[in-house]
Formats: C-alpha cells, structure tokens, sequence
C-alpha cells in the first residue's frame, strides 16, 4: 500500500539529491553561471546604456572603448547592447524549446509505455523516425517554409527534438507500470488518467529534469546554429544572430575578435553549464556512477 | 608445511578521508586437498580476506601488515610480476553471479583458452583438447565451447566458470558465494560438483558464503567472520555439537536446513558495526543477546578449545572451559 | 545475428524510408507556405513559366495524383530543376559530393582515431589528471557551435596568422597548372576545414567512449581477467576494449546526422563547394527543388547509416537477438 509513511521518502530523496549535487564542484558552478545569465535576461536591458537597436551615431566597427565595452558593429550598434538582448531571445527559445519537447516526449513515453500494444508499436516507429532524421536539416527546411518569427523557431526546436525523451521515458513508464502498486491501484478502480498522474508522473518527473538539461543545451546550440544560418527571427536578435552578421559583415577576415568572440562565449558557456548539471543529474541518478573504484589491483 | 598460511592479516580500504578496516587480524591455514568455508554476514571481509590471498583487491584497498605464505612463499613481498604468475595457476576463484564473470563477447572455449595460454606454452591442439575435457568434467558438451555465455543457463554459465576456474589446475580454487542467483536445485548441483571435483582432482577449496548449511556438506573447516574477524573456527564435523560463539549460533538458528525454504540472514536484529570506527570491545556486542558489561570495553580473548577449536568471546562458559588456553 | 533480425531491421528501414518521402512531400506541398503555390501565385513569373512549373509538379491535378507523381519523380530520380543554377538538381548534387566526402571522410577518421584513445584514457585514469583534461577538452569542444569554432579558426590561423587560405577549395586565379599542384593547393585550403570538423566531432566520441569504458571496467569479467593473471594493459586490451567499443563503433555510423549537420556548418564558414553549402545557398535563394533534393538525399543517407549500424551492431555484439 502506498501511504502518507512514503511522501517523507520522496522529500528526504529529494535532499538528499541535492545533497549528492552539492558534491558535484563542476555541476555547482555550471547552476551559478546559468543563473547569472538568467539574471541578465531579464534585468540585463537595466544595465545597457544604448538601445540596442539604435544606429548611426556611432562610429562602425570599432573596438572595445570605455563608451562601448565591447565595441560596434558594422552599422554601428552597441554590441554591449545586442550581446545583452540576445541573452534574452537566446534563452527564451531554449526555455520554450526544450518545454514544449518535454511535453511532446513525456506524453508520447507515458502513453507509449502505459498503454502498450499497438499504440506503443506505432508511437515508437514515430520515435525511431524522428530519432533517424538529421535534425538540423529538418529545422533548416522547416524553419525556411514556416517563416522565420521566434514561435516558429521555438516550435521547430520543440517539434524535432522530443523523440529521446519519449524514449527514456516510455522505459521508465514500463519499469513503473510492472510495480505492484500500480496493479493494486488498478485493482481497485483507479481511472488510467489517475493512476498516470498521481503514480507514474511523480516517478518519471527526476528523469524529465534531467533530460530537459540535455535538451536545453541542444536547443540553445540549436537556435544559435539556425540564427547563424540565416532562418532566424530578425526582430529579436539572438546570439546566433550577432554572429550571422558578424560573419556576412567580414568580421573574421578583418579581425573584428570583439564582434566574434563574446556572442560564442556566452553560447559555449550556457551549453557547458547545462551538460555539466545534465553530468551531475546522472550522477544523482545512475548511481553506479558514483564514487566509483579505480581498476582493480595488477 | 601448510600450503597456506594466513597470520595476522589486516586489509584496509580508504573510503574518502577514513579507513575501513575490512579485514583486522584474521589467521587461518589450509592443506592441500583441504576445505575451509568463510562465513558470515555480507559486509563482513569474507571477499576481501579471500581476494587478498592473490592481492586482487580495488585500487583503494591495501594489504596494511600480516603475512600470507603460500608453499611457503611470501606473498605480500612478491613482485607484480610474480602474483600474476600465481593468479589463476596456483589460485584461481570461481566468481559469484557468473553471469557478469564471463565475456559476454567471447566464446567460452576461448576465455578457458585465454586462461590456459596465459600460463602455459600448449599447441592450439593440446588447448583444445584440454577445453574439451574441462567441459566434460563439469558436465558439458564439449561442442559448446563455441558458444558465447548468454546461450548457457545460469548454472551452466556457473559450472562453464568452475571449468574455467580448474584450467590450470590449480591447487587452490576459491569459490565467491558461487550459487547465489541460482534456483536452489541448480544451487545442489553446483555444490556437488565443486565437492566431487575438489576430491578427484586434490585441491584445497576455500568457499565463501552466507548460508552454513551449504558449507556443512563441502567444507572440512569453518571460520565464521564477523566484522573483519574471525570470530569462531571450528571443525565442520564438530559445528553442531560444539559452536560456542553467539553470533555462530544465530548463524545455525537462523537457517534451516538444506532443502527447506531459505531464510536471509538479516534475521538476526541489527546490522554489522560501521568498520571505519570500529567498536573498542566485541565487535558483535551490541547485537549479542548475551553481552555482558565487559563485552563493551575489552576485546574477546582468542580461546583455544580441543580440536583446533578457537572462539573469540568473554563468556565466562568458555573461558572456564576444560582444556581452554588463553592467548 | 540471425536472420530474423536483419529482415526486421530491414523492413524498420524501408519504412523509416517511406516516412520520409511523406514528410518531405508534406513538407514541400501541403504546407501553409507551400512553395510551389507561392511560386506559381508569384508575379515575377511568367505564366509560361508557372504553367510549366505547375505541370511539373502536377498541381493542376487532385492531390492524390499529385502524390503518384511525386513518387514516380522520386524513383526515376527526377527532383526537377533547380530555380537557382537553372540545371537539374540531381546534377547539381552529384557535383558537389566528392567534396563534401573530401571533406567529412579525413576528418572523421582523425575525430574517430583521437576521440577514442583520448576517451580510453580518461575512462583508465578516471579521476586523474589526464582524465580531467582529456573531458573537460572534450566537453568544451562538444559544446561550442560548430561554426563558430570554424570562425575561430579563420580568423585566428588565416587572417591573423596568414597560414591557410581563408574558404574555398582551391586558389582560382592561379591558371592552368600540373595535377599535382591543384592537389597539393586543394589539400592545403582542406586542412583548417578538416580540422574544425575533426575537433567538433571528437567531443563526441571521447564522450561516448569515456563512459562506455568506465562501464566496462566496473563489470565482474574485468576483475576476472585479473584474476586469471593478465597484466592491466592486457586486461584493457583483450577483456575491456573489445566490449566497450561496440557502442563507439555503432556511433560512428549512426553519427552521420551529426557529421552532415557539421559540415554544413563548416561549408558555409569556408565556403568549401560541398552539399552542405549548396544547401545553405539553397536555403538563402529559397530554391525549393534543389532543398528538397538535398533533404531527402540526407535523409535517405541517413537512415542508410542506421541501417548499417544496426548491422554492425548484430555483428559485433553476440548478445542481439531479434
């Protein structure tokens, strides 16, 4: 019988994973990184003293100066400014990306592993399609048809990317759904939608996290990759943005490090903090990992 | 001269900043063609004692002091080179969960040849013959050294192991809780054929295991292990009539015997002491249903009993016994 | 591997194949910004050519027809002309393979050859040093954006440093020179691509070898090869690795996805000719047949790739049953 004695359990779970993450130095760090660029997200455009998309009366491509720490851009923009509110646009898509592809797999996994039989056949041949198909062209020629506004994009990231979610967690529903508990809760009438979200959610929940610290870093790299390539939202201007027109502007080739360097930084930095937490996460829930013993004895 | 003498042997592990003092004094000898059964309690250095033997140990354990003489040899000075010579020729074990002890992508006929040519300089014919008359020892046809370990049963994959572990012949075979994950039939015929095998071919044997009822029937000797320490050692023919130390006779009452339904052993309250900070008294007292005031303070004396006999305990029954010795 | 297992992930193929013709001809015709409506609605055109554009796709046809005719265009590998180059789009593509394989193939050997052996020795010395290098690297290199190391290389070896040429294939205002020297010019402008990629790629494979390594090595055989009296290299070289890179062998197969989407990149900031800048120029001009020829080439190659894997995987590993 699951009783009220259990819900202490999943809390003092809950602790001591944090616990168990607190150990992880790196895991640590990539957390305060991510929540400082979180930070200038949302209060960032407070320390910006240009509007970003102001031009003109500026001098263009200049270097680092005391007015503009990290210089102008080929039209004379303060890249202080766009570094700043593509932070914004390039976490906002990440976010809402990596949200709507938890739901998408987290639904398809729960219903694939719950309700078995030819649902699952058929929901996993989907999954082994979208597994298969090569990802960035498909978000390519999606994005070039469905026109470039940030939804699209964020909707692109989300509709492509959801396919090893399920997976993971169509295996853990499998897992679950043999645990007696569940066959007691049937047994005694619970609806399947009950028995979903009030057994199977709560169990596969950890999971989701953490998968959706994986996701997050593929669909910030995603965006960034999308916007460099043209298909992005020219109206929000995003990290990939930066660098499509630092690019098409010549900046490699003149040398213009201050156009090129900081917009990559600031990806390569998110992206690390997330795989560094997702590491950590694996650690907390693959617990072979941990404190493992070096080889034995020669 | 014994084949193995084990005197005063301490294995440590480093776990984080702490020692874990996993084995702490054990001694025991074995003759050839002999039996001994470690037993007791997971978590008790069974495993660690046995695998210090041949130094297969995890890279944070260490062998602290003590002497191993094997044939009369010292083992703890011996070159890597020369324990590995030792491994598998002279000692070699057969694993608990065979399942996982063997490659899963090698053939069975090549990890017993793998063994085989490790040590020994044969022609690809003399390999194979000896694979063959390996498998038939324990029972299996010889045709299916060709096939990988998921196309054998879980006691096929077992007595494949125990094929693999004679290779060499060895003159020690140690054998790691060898039936657990195994139905209780199966279970049998593992035993049996350990035994059988041990006598025809004049090993000695060293079994470790939870369950006395299984030693009772292949083992000449016991060493009942608690905490790090032995705590009982006691002739396998004597156990029922003479076991003296409490913990040896809750081991007894806790199971029956072979055939009926198995019990776990954790049917004796309480757990075994955090091996990090050890008690300063008996390690079994707070879990003794006859300690004493003094069991908390001072380390059972080592008593010695007729018949090779020794029990680590304060009991005054035992200390006022006819014939005891004090060490 | 038995027979029934290949069958299945046969048919798993052919139908994932089928997927994506559907998909692609969703993608390119019922789609609410479905490009060949928009062509022939577009005033630029004339109506000769709109009508021999809705002709070709059969668009003045109901749809199912329309579906029969962009299925007979797949077999006979008609994927029409391109708006771009004005020259069948097939054509266009199979120009420009060799260099994209120029491209991908040196690399990928070197990312597959380093990314291995950095993974092994970190998954040996986990924890040391050397591990914590070997992944941090790793990591860093996995998780920057492929173009943007791209970048980084221009501008920091060509532009500043002067040693590479900046993008292209080859030197065009040299004239007419020996084979060789065209050979020895187009390896030069190669290395810094080859090396964006390979480095980009290795992330991976050290990763994925790292932990497949570690895993092994915490299995009862490996303690068991000790047991027997091998030496830890042994151990390492006969008992773990065989075991460990199966999953690393099947990678690389199934990695193409990523190497193409890597190359694309990669074309694009060296303006290497290969089909990954065909494809960014063909996303640039909205040349829709010529898009849609390239994803479906991917797609197709991909899903090859998998099967192949599958394949390998059977192989290797004696466990897979169907």
């Amino acid at each position: 019988m699951i009783t009220e004695g259990q819900i202490p359990h999943i809390k003092n779970s809950f602790i001591g994973s944090f616990r168990v993450f607190c150990k992880n130095k790196m895991g640590v760090l990539s957390l305060i990184v991510l929540l400082f660029f979180i930070f200038i997200a949302v209060f960032g455009q407070l320390l910006v003293p240009y509007d970003p998309q102001s031009f003109g009366q500026n001098g263009i491509m200049e270097a680092p100066s005391a007015s503009h720490v990290l210089g102008t851009d080929e039209m004379g923009r303060d890249l202080f400014g766009a570094l700043v509110s593509g932070t914004r646009t390039s976490l906002l898509v990440g976010i809402f990306g990596t949200v709507i592809s938890m739901v998408v797999g987290a639904l398809i996994g729960i219903v694939s592993g719950y309700r078995g039989g030819k649902i699952d056949a058929l929901l996993m041949r989907l999954t082994d399609i979208m597994l298969v198909l090569p990802w960035l062209p498909l978000m390519l020629v999606l994005a070039a048809l469905m026109g470039s506004s940030i939804w699209n994009i964020i909707a692109v990231i989300g509709l492509t990317g959801w396919a090893q979610t399920a997976r993971i967690i169509r295996a853990q529903t499998l897992s679950i759904k043999e645990r007696q508990y569940i066959e007691r809760a049937r047994v005694i009438g619970s609806s399947d939608f009950h028995i979903i979200r009030r057994h199977i959610l709560p169990d596969v929940f950890p999971l989701i996290l953490a998968d959706a610290v994986t996701t997050a870093a593929c669909a910030i790299d995603a965006e960034t990759t999308l916007s460099f390539l043209g298909m992005g939202d020219i109206t929000r201007p995003s990290w990939g943005m930066i660098l499509h027109y630092a690019f098409e502007s010549g900046a490699a080739s003149s040398n213009a490090y201050w156009y090129l360097i900081p917009p990559g930084l600031c990806v390569l930095f998110v992206v690390l903090s997330f795989s560094y937490i997702g590491n950590a996460f694996d650690e907390i829930f693959n617990p072979r990992l941990r404190g493992r013993s070096e080889n034995g004895a020669s | 001269m014994a084949l193995l003498e084990v005197t005063d042997l301490h294995t440590e592990f480093a776990v984080g900043k702490k020692t874990l003092h996993a084995v702490d004094g054990v001694s025991f000898t074995l003759e050839q063609g002999e039996s001994l059964g470690l037993v007791g309690e997971s978590g008790c250095g069974k495993t660690t004692t046995a695998l210090s033997i041949i130094k297969l140990l995890p890279g944070n354990a260490q062998i602290t002091s003590g002497s191993i003489l094997y044939q009369g040899e010292e083992v703890t000075k011996k070159t890597r080179k020369g324990i590995r010579d030792m491994r598998w020729k002279e000692i070699s074990i057969v694993f608990q969960g065979a399942m996982n002890a063997l490659n899963p992508v090698m053939t069975i006929g090549d990890q017993i040849a793998d063994a085989i040519l490790l040590h020994e300089n044969l022609s690809k014919e003399a390999v194979k013959a000896r694979i063959a008359e390996l498998l038939e020892r324990v029972e299996i046809d010889r045709k299916r050294a060709t096939n990988y370990p998921h196309e054998f049963s879980g006691g096929m994959r077992q007595r494949a192991m125990i094929a693999m572990a004679l290779a060499c012949n060895p003159k020690i075979i140690i054998g790691d809780e060898p039936t657990t994950a195994l139905d209780v039939m199966v279970q049998a015929q593992i035993f049996d054929l350990l035994e059988r095998l041990r006598r025809e071919l004049r090993m000695a044997m060293i079994l470790i295991t939870h369950d006395l009822s299984a030693m009772t029937d292949t083992c000449d000797k016991a060493a009942i292990m608690y905490a790090g320490k032995i705590v009982e050692y006691v002739r396998v023919a004597d156990l029922f009539t003479e076991a003296a130390h409490p913990y040896t006779r809750l081991l007894m009452s806790s199971y029956p015997r072979i055939g009926s339904e198995r019990k776990m052993i954790d049917s004796i309250p309480g757990t075994v002491p955090d091996l990090t900070d050890p008690p300063k008294g008996c390690r079994f007292c707070d879990r003794c249903p006859e300690a004493m005031p003094i069991c908390r303070e001072t380390p059972p004396p080592e008593i010695l009993l007729p018949g090779e006999h020794r029990v680590s305990c304060h009991l005054p029954s035992l200390i006022q016994k006819e014939g005891a010795k004090h060490v | 591997m038995n027979r029934r297992y290949l069958l299945k992930k046969f048919l798993q193929a052919i139908i994932t194949v089928f997927a994506v013709l559907i998909i692609n001809y969703f993608l390119f015709r019922i789609m609410p910004g479905d490009p060949l409506a928009m062509l022939v609605r577009s005033p630029s055109l004339s109506e000769e050519a709109k009508a021999s554009v809705a002709a070709m796709f059969g668009l003045d046809k109901p749809w199912y027809i329309q579906f029969f005719v962009y299925i007979k265009q797949v077999f006979t590998l008609d994927m029409g002309t391109s708006f771009i180059y004005k020259k069948p789009v097939l054509d266009i593509i199979a120009e420009r393979i060799p260099a994209t394989l120029l491209l991908t193939v040196p690399a990928e050997i070197l990312a597959v050859f380093f990314g291995c052996y950095i993974g092994m020795i970190s998954a040996w010395r986990r924890g040391t040093k050397s591990d914590v290098l070997g992944t941090g690297v790793s990591m860093v290199f996995y998780a920057m954006p492929t173009f943007w190391l791209g970048i980084l290389m221009v501008t920091f070896f060509s532009a500043t440093l002067g040693l590479f040429p900046t993008s292209g294939m080859m030197t065009t205002t040299l004239g007419d020179r020996s084979f060789w020297a065209e050979a020895g010019d187009v390896v030069v402008h190669l290395i810094l691509p080859v090396i964006t990629m390979a480095l980009v790629m290795l992330g991976n494979y050290t990763l994925v070898m790292r932990n497949s390594l570690t895993d092994v090595l915490t299995e009862d055989y490996i303690n068991t090869a000790y047991a027997k009296g091998h030496t830890a290299k042994n151990v390492l070289r006969r008992h773990a690795m065989p075991n460990a890179l199966i999953p690393v062998t099947t990678l690389i197969t199934m990695n193409l996805g990523f190497t193409i989407s890597g190359a694309l990149q990669i074309e694009t900031v060296f303006s290497w000719p290969g089909i990954g800048r065909l494809m960014y120029d063909a996303l640039q001009g909205r040349d829709y047949p010529l898009l849609q020829g390239i994803f479906l080439l991917i797609s197709i190659c991909v899903v090859g790739a998998n099967f192949l894997s599958d394949i390998l995987y059977g192989y290797l590993d004696p466990r897979v049953k169907a």
